[in-house]
């Protein structure tokens, strides 16, 4: 136990302290800015929007949530013995109720990976804390970038199954985005007293549907045959979308009443929660939802199905995994999570139109993924993240680099090829990889 | 005893290219039965044909007294025939402990409600399944690589994980293609006490191998293979003095005048 300990610590005090905490600071640091330090103010009058850098909720935020995070990440675990000892504890509880017994038997065993589970789970709630404490204070309009961002966020992480897990590449993954969007945006049309939230479920099962029906007869084949296959896909229902007068109204977009999308919250004439608010709080929830789901299928014998059929399709066969079933299975559940925030969108934005589901778009969230790294969860969110608030911010700076914004994503994306091919923060495999040869 | 495995008239071609024609062969479970023969007599496609990775275009294949040619891969694999691969196949970014797991998926019976709210049955899975895979990793030798990814391990380890990669899967018959090939004597001796072992357990064991000591010293029965068709069958001794075999591996004698 002890030599488990110890063993730990020297690994933990050689790689985290140095350089983790600080680089995840840095991240945190980079995600939180843009948005912390400044705010959005709309001109009526031209129409424009101007941005005005106020220090004071970055100052608030900073000093509510990130010295807490700061301390604990830079100081906490490792020189405050207190804090140390209290740590050690709670991990050798954990580790008591775990299925962890195993740990003995190998005492080096690197059950460094379940305790980097454990420290997830403590940023995340930390970062948790500090969205709902940002969503409580933040600007309507930088608001609703950042729940903008969440839908990113889903939809990066729902593609980053298909793509970095199971090594499917997806194409036309924003067709799906596009479907759970006039999914919602024609019931809200037609029965106009169904809330949104209850239309989550079936849309992903009709994502899931449709996800089947295009990758049953390409996933048979082997490689990029799907990636052309989803690449037509997406071409073919943006053509549809733009034709289907009848369902989609073209061009014209279909408009969503207000009344089925997300409603603010009042109690006695007093409004609790804005409109903005609610959208944040419940794309918040979703994406935090959607990270446990995956993380558990990730964790489960499905996940290692899919690296496994990523890996080595043949062998994966003859160890008796259905690979069929789990290509399936990763690209049903990747488009179903699409459909889901397309939902989302529908009920954020009030307003669907043929212009969701472009290449560009695709292409876009297949940048956001090979960004943060494939196959990673935090790397989905960092690299949606990153890819949605920086070009918005680009744009309120100079207005005249909006134009440019795809240059940079090719910039950003042959840059990460060449320097950092498994992206900012690689899946755990990979970086435990490197970590072993340096 | 009822033979384990056995393949009838079993003939695969690739277009006008004959890889192997009515090749006939029983296997038992408890006994090593060896496949040899030169470069390119199809013994390798033999394998990939026995699981599912070619159809067969004519023969048949029966498991257990059941006929499995035309199942897919996986199904041939639950039903208790697992294989190594001649180069080495393992997933190469998992740790060897996973490469394990990964093997067991057919087996474990968790469903979706477990592994998505994490109820004690996921947990105990979980933990049963790394269990088992580190007493698999210790019976070959290799436990205290358990977490190290499998691209990184050296090769003769390599070659170890993947035979206890198979034997995650629980089989009844073991298809080992060429295990010995680039080991070292001490390698190749644990090879063999591995081998041993298994036939005791009462695995049915069908090899391909090129080291003709440990051909000659384990099997219990040989055929050989000489383009695509059985030249002779036997036990070791019979076959090493066949002279058929000989002229198969050596060439012809040359007569003098």
């Amino acid at each position: 136990m002890d030599c488990w300990v110890s063993g730990w610590r020297t690994r933990f005090e050689k790689t985290v302290k140095t350089r983790r905490s600080i680089l995840a600071l840095f991240g945190l640091f980079l995600i939180a800015s843009p948005f912390l330090f400044s705010s959005l103010i709309p001109n009526p009058a031209n129409g424009s929007v101007s941005l005005r850098l106020s220090c004071k909720a970055a100052t608030e935020f900073f000093l509510t949530t990130g010295v807490i995070t700061l301390v604990i990440l830079l100081l906490g675990p490792v020189t405050i013995p207190p804090l140390k000892q209290f740590l050690q504890k709670t991990i050798l509880c954990l580790k008591a109720s775990l299925p962890s017994s195993i740990f003995e038997k190998v005492p080096e065993a690197e059950d460094w990976p379940r305790l980097k589970i454990k420290y997830t789970r403590i940023l995340g709630v930390i970062l948790i804390l500090a969205s709902l404490f940002f969503g409580c204070n933040a600007s309507p309009e930088t608001l609703s970038l950042v729940t903008r961002t969440g839908l990113h966020m889903i939809l990066a992480l729902g593609l980053n199954i298909a793509v970095g897990m199971a090594g499917l590449l997806v194409l036309g993954y924003a067709a799906f985005y596009q479907l759970g969007a006039y999914v919602m945006a024609v019931t809200a049309n037609n029965y106009p007293w169904v809330p949104w939230w209850l239309l989550l479920l079936p849309t992903f099962v009709i994502g899931a549907i449709v996800g089947t029906l295009v990758g049953l007869p390409s996933l048979k084949l082997r490689g990029d045959y799907l990636a052309i296959v989803t690449l037509g896909f997406g071409e073919a229902f943006h053509e549809l979308s733009r034709n289907l007068e009848s369902v989609t109204h073209a061009d014209q977009g279909l408009t969503i009443p207000a009344a089925c999308g997300f409603q603010s919250i009042s109690f006695h004439g007093e409004t609790l929660l804005t409109q903005d608010q609610v959208a944040f709080f419940c794309v918040l929830l979703a994406v935090v939802v959607t990270v446990i789901i995956i993380q558990r299928i990730y964790d489960s014998r499905i996940g290692r199905a899919w690296v496994a059929v990523r890996e080595d399709e043949l062998a994966a066969g003859a160890m008796g995994v259905p690979v069929l079933k789990m290509k399936l299975l990763a690209f049903a559940i990747s488009s179903g999570f699409a459909c889901v925030a397309g939902v989302m969108y529908g009920a954020l934005i009030g307003f669907v139109d043929p212009s969701l589901c472009t290449l560009e778009n695709s292409s876009l969230y297949l940048t956001m993924i090979i960004l943060g790294g494939l196959g990673s969860i935090p790397g989905a969110l960092l690299g949606s993240s990153l890819l949605t608030i920086i070009p918005e911010e680009l744009r309120n700076y100079f207005p005249q680099w909006g134009d440019y914004r795809l240059l940079i994503v090719g910039v950003v994306m042959v840059t990460m090829m060449l320097f950092r091919p498994q992206g900012m923060i690689g899946s755990s495999r990979i970086r435990r990889e490197l970590e072993d040869e340096s | 005893m009822k033979p384990l495995l056995s393949v009838i008239n079993l003939t695969k071609t690739f277009g006008g290219l004959k890889a192997f024609q009515d090749i006939s062969l029983d296997a038992y479970p408890g006994k090593i039965l060896t496949i040899i023969g030169p470069n390119g007599a199809g013994k390798t496609t033999l394998f990939n044909t026995l699981t599912g990775i070619y159809t067969p275009d004519s023969g048949e294949i029966y498991f257990e007294g059941e006929r499995v040619d035309g199942l897919p891969t996986s199904a041939i694999c639950c039903r208790g025939m697992a294989r190594t691969f001649q180069n080495i196949r393992l997933f190469a970014e998992m740790t060897a402990l996973e490469n394990i797991q990964v093997a067991e998926f057919s087996r474990d019976v968790t469903g979706w409600h477990d592994l998505l709210l994490r109820t004690p049955r996921f947990l105990r899975s979980e933990k049963e399944s790394i269990e088992r895979a580190f007493h698999l990793l210790e019976s070959v030798g290799i436990v205290n690589v358990a977490n190290h990814l499998a691209r990184n391990l050296p090769y003769g380890l390599q070659r170890k994980l993947e035979i206890a990669r198979a034997l995650a899967t629980k089989p009844r018959m073991l298809l080992l293609d060429e295990p010995g090939a680039g080991m070292n004597p001490t390698e190749l001796n644990d090879l063999i006490q591995i081998i041993l072992k298994l036939r005791e357990e009462g695995t049915g064991i069908l090899l391909i191998e090129h080291h003709m000591k440990v051909v000659m010293q384990i099997s219990d029965e040989v055929v050989v293979l000489d383009h695509g068709e059985e030249l002779a069958k036997g036990i070791p001794s019979e076959i090493s003095v066949n002279p058929q075999v000989i002229s198969a591996y050596l060439g012809e004698a040359l007569t003098h005048p």
